[in-house]
């Protein structure tokens, strides 16, 4: 990401954002709310045209004013968790997760179905694989929505303030979750406003301020 | 007899001569109820000046009201509803070209006719040679005003010729329809077919009448005191020659009427309906038999609200799917355009949409009453569905659209996997609301000549002389058909609910 800006109306929220993160980096942005993490989430998934400056995501290269036909493109590359879950309120939990692989891998429906209940599984929330979104948890969600991104296997998988309705046990284990997808391959870009949990996890820590990236010291 | 007629020319006398207005005001006002809809020569309102109102029946009524020694106030009433309003007591008299029927004579207190007409069969000039009686007119589409003597001959003739009878509210249409193609023939008053031969070129009057009835005045049948003063009043105006008078003014005097009047003044029972080829007008049938008469055709002209309502909202919901899309999705010009178009067939009325439909592009298309009955609800309703699927697509939150995006649905799964489910279960229930308001609206397209479950009750009505009756069976038809349509919604909400919980 490279000298990224983004202004919604007269405000600035993004002033020049550059960030590089390796293949297999796990990088929290760190700072309280407001500063613009969320935007620059949201400008790496396409989802928010910027004015000027590049995304780079692998070989696909998203520039300014490009939107929102550069989301479908970076679909493949690019998953998203958002803060507010975002499920389909219509579809019971299993199918939130086993809809994109069917209708846009093309995978069959059972083989879809069987791994959607597995990464229910690893998430602990398989016993609710029948409910509808507004019957789970905070807590429930958050770990349904992350199984729907995973179920369609991007390489970049970003996290807004995944730990925001989850208790401190459930923190650890999103904690050694996020590690073990870092160690199969992936690169994980997660913003958080809770230090503690940042710096369990990450393996550089950037703040965010003013619309501005720092960096902070190399953790292992 | 002669000192009721002495007693006719001393009432007529005192109304002439005493000069109308010091005495007149201090009477109460002879309120008398016409439709000027119906036009010339019978009441019309002065092309000049419409708040002045000109026409044979005015003229016989500003008669009356002198000879009663009163000031004559009109009351505009819907020529359909002249007899219940009588009966209400909203005027005393209807002097309107009202027809001399069996029914009426039961119902009401009728005056002496005071003017006979005949139906007569207008075709268009080149069928003139072919179509001459209504036997003639086998499997042929024949109009008419509606809760008329004429409609009543046609329906008889729909059964013994096996014609096809349309009724109309007015009497400018079915002739404007007979030339264009839309009619074979139409059957009314020779007085309104030589009125409409003067401006409506293109079709000739059959010199042979269908049947002979006469114009007379109705008042409520506990008002027969006022009816008697009224019979006075008329013979004496007869007998004086003013009433020639006004019909020579109004160019419908002819021989006819010096034979009636000689009847009428010698006392001698003059039929309601005669002639009529055959058909048997000479008693009045009593409001059960009638019921059981009409049910059959009240059933018919349900079926024909159900399927018509139907079909406009199948196609009103399909158009309304594809304005909805268009407006949340389409580019700015189209967005412009179809807000252009819902604003529009929202905002006028919708009898002024089906007017426009049928008659106002008649000359370009030429649609059947019931296509353009269908089209007019259906165009117009469909403006009202898509700002329902509308409101109901842009209540599906944002984030889950970007959620959907993001893994990487195109935009027309995003809509028809994650958005439209939603948008439909939304807009499931006002759409249920629409399709009950749809299936009462269906009653406006009347005016479009189909005859439905509204107007086929009407035409009981007027010629019963009773909304009683046909009211609550038509009622009751209507609930028939609305409550299984409400249960089936809320039975739908129910299912989609259960399968996703």
């Amino acid at each position: 990401m490279r000298d990224v800006e983004l202004r919604r109306g007269a405000r600035l929220v993004l002033t020049g954002v550059s960030l590089e993160v390796r293949r297999g980096e796990l990088v929290a942005l760190m700072g309280p709310s407001g500063v613009g993490k969320t935007s620059i989430l949201r400008a790496i998934a396409g989802l928010e045209g910027f004015q000027s400056g590049t995304v780079e995501v692998e070989d696909l290269q998203l520039n300014a004013g490009e939107r929102p036909s550069a989301t479908v493109r970076l679909g493949r590359k690019v998953g998203m968790v958002f803060q507010f879950h975002h499920l389909f309120e219509h579809l019971p939990v299993l199918k939130n997760v086993w809809l994109a692989p069917v209708h846009v891998y093309g995978i069959p429906q059972r083989e879809a179905e069987r791994r959607a209940r597995d990464l229910l599984t690893i998430l602990g929330v398989e016993h609710r694989a029948a409910a509808l979104p507004r019957e789970l948890s905070g807590g429930e969600a958050q770990r349904v929505a992350i199984a729907r991104a995973l179920a369609v296997d991007p390489p970049l998988l970003l996290l807004d303030e995944p730990t925001a309705s989850l208790d401190g046990a459930r923190r650890t284990e999103l904690s050694d979750l996020l590690q073990s997808l870092v160690r199969n391959g992936r690169t994980l870009i997660v913003a958080t406003h809770d230090e503690e949990f940042a710096r369990s996890c990450a393996h550089r820590v950037l703040h965010v301020d003013q619309g501005q990236v720092f960096e902070e010291k190399q953790q292992d | 007899m002669a000192i009721l007629m002495r007693a006719a020319t001393l009432v007529l006398l005192t109304g002439f001569a005493q000069p109308a207005l010091s005495s007149a005001a201090s009477q109460p006002e002879l309120r008398w109820a016409g439709d000027p809809e119906g036009g010339a020569p019978f009441v019309e309102a002065d092309p000049t000046n419409p708040d002045r109102l000109t026409g044979f029946d005015v003229e016989i009524a500003e008669l009356i009201a002198r000879g009663l020694d009163r000031k004559a106030n009109f009351i505009n009433i819907n020529f359909t509803s002249i007899d219940q309003s009588i009966e209400r007591g909203d005027a005393e008299i209807g002097l309107s070209g009202i027809e001399d029927t069996p029914a009426r004579r039961a119902g009401f207190a009728t005056t002496v006719p005071y003017y006979q007409f005949r139906e007569v069969l207008s075709v268009r000039d080149g069928d003139a040679a072919r179509f001459r009686t209504l036997a003639d007119l086998r499997g042929r589409r024949i109009g008419t005003l509606g809760g008329t003597i004429a409609y009543d001959i046609l329906l008889r003739a729909e059964r013994e010729f096996g014609i096809r009878a349309v009724s109309y509210d007015d009497d400018v249409h079915p002739y404007s329809d007979l030339v264009v193609g839309r009619l074979d023939a139409v059957l009314l008053d020779h007085v309104l077919a030589e009125r409409r031969h003067r401006t409506v070129s293109g079709f000739t009057i059959q010199p042979q009448s269908v049947a002979v009835s006469q114009y007379i005045g109705v008042l409520a049948a506990r008002n027969s005191d006022l009816r008697n003063k009224v019979n006075d009043i008329l013979r004496g105006a007869m007998r004086d020659g003013s009433l020639e008078k006004i019909f020579r003014k109004w160019g419908v005097w002819n021989d006819d009427q010096r034979a009636l009047q000689a009847r009428v003044l010698a006392g001698e029972p003059v039929p309601p309906v005669s002639g009529a080829e055959g058909m048997d007008f000479s008693k009045a049938i009593s409001g059960w038999e009638a019921a059981r008469h009409y049910f059959p055709s009240l059933i018919r002209a349900s079926l024909v609200t159900v399927a018509l309502s139907c079909a406009a909202m199948g196609l009103a919901v399909l158009l309304g799917i594809t304005i909805a899309s268009g407006r949340v999705y389409g580019n700015s010009l189209m967005q412009a355009l179809l807000t252009g178009y819902v604003e529009i067939m929202r905002g006028t009325p919708i009898l002024l949409q089906l007017f426009v439909l049928y008659y106002g592009i008649a000359e370009a298309i030429r649609l059947p009453a019931f296509a353009a009955a269908l089209l007019g609800l259906a165009l117009n309703y469909a403006a009202y569905e898509s700002e329902i699927y509308r409101s109901a697509l842009e209540a599906v939150s944002i984030g889950q659209l970007e959620a959907a995006r993001i893994l990487g649905l195109s935009e027309r799964q995003v809509l028809t996997l994650v958005r439209g489910p939603q948008a439909f279960r939304l807009a499931l229930a006002p759409m249920t609301n629409d399709f009950v308001a749809l299936l009462k609206d269906s009653s406006l397209v009347s005016v479009l000549t189909v005859l439905e479950l509204t107007k086929q009750t009407q035409i009981f009505a007027t010629n019963i002389g009773s909304w009683v009756i046909p009211g609550l069976l038509c009622a009751a038809l209507y609930l028939a058909m609305s409550l299984p349509l409400a249960a089936l919604a809320r039975k739908l909400e129910r299912r989609w609910k259960a399968a996703t919980e």
